[in-house]
């Protein structure tokens, strides 16, 4: 009876010390919700593309990047070159091939433009960020040397001479739950371009969002925005609602925050390695996927996508169910989230920009504006 | 007739791996709604892929491309939506074997294989799963 009444106790005593962790994790959390504002997707015009019968763009690596004169740029994952059409969708240029040389690529996980248009592609099977400039010769290849951590996110972004992408901490690679070594993972690696070592000096920022302890996931990769006039980087993950958003020189936090819509969903139970690939995916059809995170001038949200059966055998994006949720830029509170018809490949100047149709032989960019009804 | 160090890698799985419940019927029934019209041998590999595979399923298709091209041992199923997808695939990796474009994804809708990429053997009139591609 009396190891009975210690036991009781002592569980009584690790269950506080549970939660008083738990809300220790959410002390800075915002949940405001509903602002009394209607919003709309408004639609500004459609980019064709031209068909040039020489490549292929769109899955998997849905991605745009534009340089300064609105020209658009494409990874073709099947011929692993790089596509350039210009801002009304005529084709100009295309370079690049299969390998390991100096225009050569790989695995392309990501790549952004600077503002002098140097192109900057982070190849994963070389652990590399290779730098082409303008008139496309390679200036620069930083090799990522330490084993310290793993590069997982399909965002880059140059700011200056840093370059930031998303990682995560070898530590929390190796293990095999959502434990300590995930959540203490540094998020953001921010690299210095330093010319005369050819090296890359690194720092980094935050730390993975702690609510993705309660999320049974394999994927938590980070997906980040960064404002340049606003001097911050928003953050979230793969499979969670919830940002965070830094100071982008001083690397604190300034707010954690977020709001679960009904139609957002999160991974109910962790399915074993074993099983075949259509198994874990049916697993997984309770999980929404953040796609990307973006900002306008009065809004900032994230834009996510939900599985189905159909999916899987498809591969059609039709197929797909797609989410925005939307939050106020000045104040962080959730205003609502809309249902798009299209997979948003990038949000810039206030534009979004959609796949209204992938078919190669006649790729369509649907343009819109998000606006107050 | 000697026999390669690959196909002995691969005759050596199949001793390991089950028979399918399937009968090779309905893979030759698909492949000709598909628009197949060649010859199906009563001893073929089927290969099956998508046009963007990581690169040990790549690695592997490389392998059976150099070791059968123009063969009628191997057919090669490509699930793409797209023609010129399907036909950069091919001219982007020299891909020389038997080759035929699954427009609407047949074979998984039927579940004829579980997942891409995939591989199976028709042989003695039965279906032998071989697995993953890319993978020992």
């Amino acid at each position: 009876m009396k190891l009975f009444v210690q036991c009781f106790f002592l569980l009584a005593f690790l269950s506080c010390v549970q939660k008083e962790k738990e809300d220790a994790n959410d002390a800075y959390f915002s949940k405001k919700t509903k602002e009394n504002i209607q919003l709309k997707l408004n639609k500004i015009s459609t980019i064709t593309l031209e068909n040039h019968k020489n490549g292929s763009i769109g899955a998997p690596l849905y991605n745009i990047e534009f340089d300064t004169f609105g020209n658009m740029y494409f990874f073709d994952t099947i011929e692993s070159k790089f596509i350039i059409y210009d801002s009304k969708g005529k084709f100009l240029k295309t370079f690049g091939r299969a390998g390991r040389g100096p225009l050569e690529f790989e695995l392309v996980y990501a790549y952004t433009l600077d503002e002098l248009n140097n192109l900057y592609v982070y190849d994963d099977a070389l652990r590399g960020i290779k730098i082409v400039n303008d008139s496309l010769n390679l200036t620069s290849i930083y090799k990522i040397k330490n084993k310290e951590y793993y590069i997982t996110s399909h965002d880059i972004e140059v700011v200056g001479k840093n370059i930031y992408v998303g990682i995560l901490g070898a530590g929390a690679v190796a293990t095999t739950d959502n434990s300590q070594e995930l959540i203490d993972s540094p998020l953001i690696m921010i690299a210095e371009v330093d010319n005369q070592n050819d090296e890359l000096k690194n720092r980094y920022i935050g730390t993975y969002d702690p609510y993705l302890k309660h999320i049974e996931s394999y994927y938590y990769r980070p997906i980040f925005y960064i404002d340049r006039e606003k001097q911050t980087i928003l953050v979230s993950h793969q499979n969670s609602y919830r940002f965070q958003e830094f100071d982008l020189r001083t690397g604190s936090l300034i707010k954690y925050f977020g709001f679960k819509s009904d139609n957002y969903g999160e991974g109910e139970k962790k399915s074993s390695k074993n099983r075949n690939r259509k198994e874990n995916y049916l697993n997984s059809l309770s999980e929404s996927n953040n796609e990307l995170v973006f900002s306008t001038d009065e809004y900032i949200g994230n834009f996510y996508l939900n599985g189905t059966e159909e999916w899987f055998d498809s591969k059609d994006l039709s197929d797909l169910h797609y989410y925005f949720s939307i939050y106020s830029k000045e104040n962080y509170t959730y205003i609502t989230t809309l249902e798009a018809n299209h997979r948003l490949i990038k949000v810039q100047n206030n534009k979004f920009y959609f796949i209204e149709d992938e078919d190669p032989e006649e790729f369509k960019i649907g343009i819109y504006e998000l606006i107050e009804i | 007739m000697s026999l390669s160090r690959f196909s002995y890698i691969i005759l050596s799985l199949i001793v390991f791996v089950s028979c399918s419940n399937k009968h090779p019927k309905e893979y030759v029934d698909t492949l000709t709604e598909l628009g197949w019209e060649k010859e199906i041998p009563d001893s073929v590999f089927v290969l099956f892929t998508s046009v963007n595979q990581c690169s040990p399923c790549e690695q592997e298709i490389e392998e059976w491309n150099s070791k059968y091209a123009n063969s009628n041992k191997v057919i090669l199923i490509v699930n793409e939506k797209y023609v010129s997808n399907f036909e950069n695939y091919l001219t982007a990796n020299s891909i020389k074997l038997f080759s035929i474009q699954d427009e609407k994804g047949l074979f998984r809708k039927r579940e004829l294989i579980p997942f891409l990429p995939y591989k199976i053997l028709i042989y003695d009139d039965k279906v032998i799963d071989l697995g993953e591609l890319g993978k020992d």
